[in-house]
């Protein structure tokens, strides 16, 4: 027997949940909340274009009860532990990873490696705000998009500083031609 | 080497910093490409555009690598999309990016990268710029309403040392 049929990690929902507490974000850090597991996840699907997830549009945006339970079962199978209000890897899950990272498609290993680098250590702010932009779908039940979108200028310019979005991507967002968002960010951030 | 410039990567040496005559001379052991959609791009927004600058560099037809498109949120008007995907099937070739998401791709996929900073430094290391080139070409950049990374203007601090 293998620690993948043992759990039941050929389901997606907990494989891509260990894999991507595995994985070393820009900091070189595994642990992750509860809200970047759930966008860096649905951004992993956004990139292979692919719904093997299930998603519905609350109050966060795309938020899934799947990811939730199964996150939940992990922790009671002792494979993921809560340190604070991060979620690590226990031994038993790294050599359940390693097992998955064996069998893992390199295309998706990459597209989840890249998802994570770029939303790990962004603020709550900054992480919801770049998914309800990502898919404007997610902003029909939020509770947040008002707000964020208040100070959208700031939140963009952060976003594309830490090389999460590119030049045409925070005009688009902004409604700015490109002199004026590379203008702000000269007078903001250089002087 | 084969290097294959973004936009912003242009303006850099060209607009901001001065460095046509340097490039040319540089050209002459290295090859210097832009694709179509960079020269776009480029000569919408050049403020200076003279037929030897653009002469330094050989355009070329670009096929879109498809699988770039989702990290581009499918947008493929910007020009660093036309670089990558061309290094990631030409891998002789080094990406000149400065913008840091388009380095990002770049770290992801493993290809050849350097940005104006480090053109201005193998521009030193040919000995096609003096120390006195160097710090005014640090003023012209610190001065310019041009956005490079804190990181990148470190970098650029080190060179000019």
């Amino acid at each position: 027997m293998t620690l993948i049929l043992d759990y039941g990690l050929d389901s997606p929902a907990r494989g891509l949940l260990i894999l991507v507490l595995s994985l070393q974000d820009k900091l070189k850090k595994t642990e992750m909340g509860i809200l970047h597991i759930q966008k860096a996840i649905r951004y992993f699907e956004y990139l292979k274009q692919q719904e093997t997830i299930s998603f519905s549009n609350f109050k966060y945006g795309g938020v899934s009860y799947e990811l939730q339970e199964n996150l939940e079962t992990l922790e009671e199978c002792g494979l993921v532990e809560k340190v604070g209000t991060k979620y690590v890897l226990t031994d038993e899950g790294k050599k359940a990873a390693q097992e998955l990272l064996e069998k893992y498609e390199e295309d998706s290993l990459q597209k989840l490696t890249f998802a994570k680098n770029q939303l790990n250590d962004l603020t709550h702010d900054e992480v919801l705000f770049f998914m309800y932009k990502l898919l404007p779908e997610t902003q029909k039940y939020s509770t947040e998009f008002e707000r964020l979108d208040q100070k959208r200028e700031t939140l963009v310019r952060k976003l594309f500083l830490k090389g999460r979005i590119n030049l045409t991507t925070a005009t688009r967002w902004l409604e700015l031609d490109e002199k004026s968002f590379l203008d702000s960010l000269s007078s903001r951030e250089l002087k | 080497m084969k290097y294959i410039f973004d936009t912003s990567s242009i303006i850099v040496l060209l607009e901001v910093c001065g460095l046509e005559s340097q490039l040319k001379s540089f050209s002459s052991k290295n090859q210097l490409y832009m694709p179509h959609r960079v020269r776009e791009e480029y000569l919408r927004g050049a403020k200076v555009c003279t037929a030897t600058s653009l002469s330094l560099f050989s355009i070329i037809t670009v096929d879109l690598s498809d699988e770039l498109l989702p990290y581009f949120h499918f947008d493929s008007s910007s020009g660093e999309i036309w670089v990558i995907s061309h290094v990631i099937t030409h891998q002789d070739y080094c990406c000149v990016i400065d913008e840091e998401f388009g380095r990002n791709i770049c770290k992801l996929f493993q290809l050849k990268l350097i940005g104006a900073i480090g053109i201005i430094q193998r521009l030193k290391e040919k000995g096609f710029l003096s120390n006195e080139d160097l710090e005014k070409i640090r003023k012209k950049i610190r001065n310019s309403h041009f956005y490079l990374s804190q990181k990148l203007l470190k970098k650029l601090d080190q060179i000019c040392l």
